[in-house]
């Protein structure tokens, strides 16, 4: 109850004042209750209540036959060379899809760091892709990539280029590694192109002022002050790519032969197909933990450039 | 010199010219859809010149369920976005102040695992919060949204407001500190004032959540609380996807987006600059 | 400010957290066609009776998702529940209400015996179709070709039709639920079954399940599809009939309706029907069968209001109301009299052919876990055909998943 309080008009927030403990620790309590207490009920119950379900056979249609089988669920999915096969895919997709949404990311900030005429205008229409709901974007690209009435394979046919099955076995997992990297690459750009603003001008005044090229600034002077932000973006990209789910589930429900058959739509499936909760849940903690060990890994790095 | 300047100048331009149009081209194929006839919505060769129609939006406007709940979606997304907003905003703020500036014992254990809770993937919270809002008969209001979104937008908006606050000088504050105005005080009105910029670019990633959100709108709504997400979601049909009222759908929803971001983007940007950034 | 925006969030929680009015029924139903003329009958109804169904149309997969959380939660939110013929009917049985008690004489048997189970009737079939060979007549004619009758026939036909940018077949190919329902004629039509009769083990590893799946893959491999039908969905079926790129495909007879609707179609007026599917002469098989499956409704068992619901639903399966939705929304009707009524025949003509093809239909087999067996199969499948795997290899690995599974 207390921090609804901070926010009344002075007067009464002088009044209160004397009520809320003078000290600033528990200041400080006070002041992240609400946010922990929120962590707490929202996240926090439903991550213990999977920790719970995933130690169970637990099958939403036959609750009777519900039972306790410890390990049980987590043995059956690390000994499953389905799952397994997903875990790998997601990984090599994650791994793909950060990279080129780095890459890409900072030339566009880069890019869009120069100050030209409707820069403005320019920065808004690239952003425009993560702005939109990801179904709708998965289903615009549904619409390029169609073999017989798609954009893609009408705009190659005019410079002489035969269609393409680009949902097909062969290139299926590169289309929907484009539509996760266009839709995501602005959000790396946002996050570095902040970055750069943050780079003192005076700094790479000087650079220029000792003579050195263009190059010579970006990967002497710039790049290493930007290294923190670009492992910022890479944190947050490989957290939320790790469950990707929506652009795979529109563009090929994890197919041809499961050869893109990512983790998110193997969970998805097993809750709400085979509606299999205690599976589910095992199968989503050990992808929380990978996500861990894989954040872990980057802030530790993080960690290391900002000492060095 | 002047030449290699002139031809530093095309290339800019054509590499902006190429990036605007891989960024724009799907949505705005899509939108270019939403106002095509039927019969060539999806063609061979696709149709780049037509009459438009407006046939598409009639429909969505008039057409039975889906039309009458068009105007409730429409409403139902705002007040959900801009509460889920200022929800976050009113929780993660208080929360930030404290990590950044009181720093009590446990602030990096906190920090962990403040952050920590936004890995577990969304999907897996739908079932728990299912079935703990419907004794409480919560299930399709309001609330079964603003749960989660708040929920997942609290880790992100904590973290970008704590690095926005270590950057706001010390001095600001105890300077209101001195005239008396006490911890509370001085963050009311010296560091929450500041930190506009930081709330409005934190927001924006909170509003986007809740803006565009299916994982939980789809299953947690059904009737008085759908979104336009779900919406869109129902123009994929039994035959098909309605490619028309979709586009529709799509442009109804994006268009304030666009205007919102061409707006604060500014904002946007160097609020991210003087919070997570430098954090 | 912020304490005034949280009083006006909790005001309008509190106006949109009130009860459901007391005489509105709800019924999740699968949104298109479907949606569409089940929301008419509702209107209809209201009109008779002054009872409220509200029809909530939602895509097919979150209609299953979310019928069955709110079931399984018994929040009484869901009254009505739609049933997609023997596939869903396994899981939501423990949530229905018999209905031994009403005289299904009006309705077409087997669409009846589609929702019965261990011997309860559960569910009255309201929209059932039957699958169907849709074929461009101008394109047959002018190779002077009629409808072909059996498997050999459909591929002479196909690889006749395929050329100047028209494909003999249209199938839809991406990896799903559709794949495994597209290939079960083939299977059915060469002798070939999915299940043991005791539904305990996998039984399409036959010669005869061999050498559907090897027909089945050959027509795409020998380029009588269109190369993109690998990565089409059902309605990617209807859009490439309408636009003119495919001669015949097999698929549900609603379909028909759209391929050849002048609005959304190049070739409006151009399609025809037949009734029957081919089949295998070698198989032992004299005729073709078809397969048969949609919609039945069912009274939830925890519902506020059984009476209305199952006053709906029997309103809904009436003569009257079929034959109405019939003629107007283009509703494949579930009562006999329909398939003879002059008005139904003028609007669809072949209705007399087909009414004899669905007494003799058949439907995947009734197990709780088909779910998982579709997956595996669509699975092999999708290797076999983007040929990744021989059509034996996919089928053995198959066989042996979906024994694991059973």
């Amino acid at each position: 109850m207390h921090s609804p309080t901070t926010f009344r008009p002075p007067t009464a927030a002088a009044g209160l004042q004397r009520l809320i403990p003078r000290s600033d620790r528990s200041l400080a309590y006070t002041l992240l209750a609400p946010a922990i207490l929120t962590l707490l009920v929202i996240l926090l119950v439903p991550l213990a209540y999977n920790l719970w379900l995933s130690t169970y056979q637990y099958n939403l249609l036959r609750p009777r036959q519900t039972a306790f089988t410890g390990l049980g669920n987590y043995i059956d999915i690390l000994t499953n060379p389905a799952h397994l096969n997903a875990l790998w895919i997601t990984v090599a997709f994650t791994a793909f899809a950060v990279l080129a949404q780095t890459l890409i990311g900072t030339a566009l900030a880069l890019l869009l760091n120069i100050d030209f005429p409707g820069n403005h205008l320019v920065r808004t229409l690239v952003l425009m892709p993560m702005l939109i709901s990801e179904v709708v974007a998965a289903l615009s690209w549904r619409l390029i990539f169609h073999t017989e009435f798609g954009l893609l394979n009408a705009l190659l046919g005019v410079v002489g280029i035969g269609p393409k099955v680009w949902l097909g076995e062969d290139l299926s997992f590169v289309s929907v590694l484009v539509v996760e990297i266009w839709q995501h690459t602005p959000f790396v750009m946002l996050i570095i192109l902040a970055g750069l603003q943050t780079i003192p001008n005076e700094l790479i005044e000087a650079s220029r002022v000792d003579g050195a090229s263009r190059w010579q600034r970006f990967r002497f002077v710039v790049l290493p002050l930007l290294v923190p932000i670009i492992l910022l973006a890479l944190v947050f990209r490989t957290m939320f790519t790790l469950r990707v789910f929506t652009p795979v589930w529109v563009l090929t429900s994890g197919g041809p032969a499961d050869s893109t058959l990512v983790i998110g739509i193997d969970i998805y499936r097993t809750a709400f197909r085979y509606y299999d909760l205690g599976a589910a849940a095992a199968l989503s903690i050990i992808l929380l933990v990978v996500t861990l060990i894989i954040t872990l890994a980057y802030m530790r790095l993080l960690r290391r450039e900002a000492l060095s | 010199m002047i030449l290699l300047q002139r031809l530093e100048k095309v290339l800019l331009a054509v590499c902006i010219v190429v990036v605007v149009a891989v960024a724009v081209t799907p949505l705005a194929w899509m939108m270019l859809t939403s106002l095509k006839p039927s019969l060539i919505a999806v063609a061979s060769p696709p149709q780049i010149l037509f009459t438009p129609t407006l046939e598409h939006y009639i429909a969505l406007f008039s057409g039975g369920d889906a039309g009458s709940t068009l105007g409730l979606a429409f409403v139902n997304s705002i007040v959900v976005t801009a509460v889920s907003m200022l929800l976050t905003i009113a929780i993660a703020c208080p929360a930030a102040y404290a990590l950044s500036r009181l720093r009590p014992a446990g602030t990096a254990s906190l920090t962990v695992f403040i952050i920590g809770v936004r890995m577990l993937p969304p999907i897996v919270l739908v079932v728990p919060l299912f079935r703990f809002l419907q004794p409480l008969g919560l299930n399709d209001t309001y609330l079964a949204l603003l749960v989660p979104y708040v929920g997942l937008s609290i880790p992100l908006a904590v973290w970008m407001l704590i690095g926005f606050f270590q950057n706001l000088p010390r001095e600001l504050e105890e300077a209101a500190m001195i005239d008396g105005c006490g911890r509370l005080g001085a963050f009311w009105h010296v560091i929450l004032p500041l930190a506009a910029p930081g709330m409005a670019a934190t927001s924006i990633f909170t509003g986007l959540l809740a803006w565009n959100d299916l994982v939980f709108s789809l299953p947690l709504t059904t009737t008085r609380a759908v979104t336009m997400p779900v919406i869109a979601a129902r123009m994929r049909v039994e035959e098909g996807v309605l490619w028309g009222q979709l586009g529709a759908v799509s442009t109804i929803m994006i268009v304030p987006v666009i205007l919102l971001t061409f707006f604060v983007q500014r904002h946007i940007v160097s609020g991210i600059a003087s919070g997570a950034v430098k954090g | 400010m912020f304490a005034r925006a949280l009083v006006a969030a909790a005001a309008l929680l509190a106006l949109t957290a009130g009860p459901l009015a007391a005489q509105t029924l709800n019924l999740l139903v699968s949104a298109g066609g479907s949606g569409r003329t089940f929301e008419s009958s509702a209107n209809q109804f209201r009109e008779q009776t002054g009872i409220n169904v509200r029809v909530i149309q939602y895509p097919y997969a979150e209609v299953r998702e979310k019928q069955l959380l709110e079931l399984v939660g018994q929040t009484g939110n869901i009254d009505i529940v739609s049933i997609d013929g023997s596939i869903w009917l396994p899981e939501l049985t423990p949530f229905l209400k018999p209905l031994d008690d009403v005289n299904t004489s009006n309705l077409i048997p087997s669409m009846v015996d589609l929702f019965r189970s261990d011997g309860k009737l559960l569910a009255l079939p309201v929209r059932i179709a039957g699958w169907v060979l849709i074929y461009r007549k101008d394109l047959l004619d002018q190779a002077g070709l009629t409808p072909p009758k059996t498997w050999a026939e459909f591929r002479a036909a196909a690889t006749t039709l395929t050329k100047d940018g028209v494909y003999g077949f249209v199938p839809a190919l991406k990896q799903g639920n559709y794949l495994v329902v597209q290939w079960i004629p083939f299977l059915f039509g060469h002798g070939g079954a999915i299940l043991t009769p005791d539904k305990k083990h996998a039984a399409f590893n036959t010669p005869a399940g061999l050498k559907a799946t090897e027909y089945f893959v050959g027509l795409v491999k020998d380029g009588l599809v269109p190369p993109g039908a690998k990565a089409y969905e059902q309605s990617d079926i209807i859009t490439a009939m309408s636009q003119g790129i495919g001669a015949m495909a097999i698929t549900y007879s609603p379909y028909y309706l759209n391929m050849n609707s002048a609005k959304e179609s190049k070739v409006a007026g151009k399609l025809d029907i037949a009734p029957f599917l081919p089949y295998d002469p070698d198989a032992g098989l004299k005729t073709g069968r078809t397969l048969i499956s949609g919609w039945g409704f069912g009274v939830a068992d925890s519902s506020r209001h059984p009476d209305e619901a199952k006053q709906f639903i029997q309103f809904i399966a009436g003569d009257s109301e079929q034959k109405r939705i019939a003629v107007d929304n283009n509703n494949a009707p579930t009562s006999a009299a329909v398939y003879r009524d002059p008005d139904y025949l003028k609007a669809f003509p072949a209705a007399a052919s087909v009414l004899t093809a669905l007494e003799s239909a058949e439907d995947r087999p009734l197990i709780e876990n088909w779910t998982e067996v579709e997956d595996i199969l669509a699975r092999e499948l999708s290797a076999a055909i983007s040929g990744l795997k021989t059509p034996q290899q996919a089928l053995s690995d198959a066989e042996k998943a979906v024994n694991a599974a059973l």
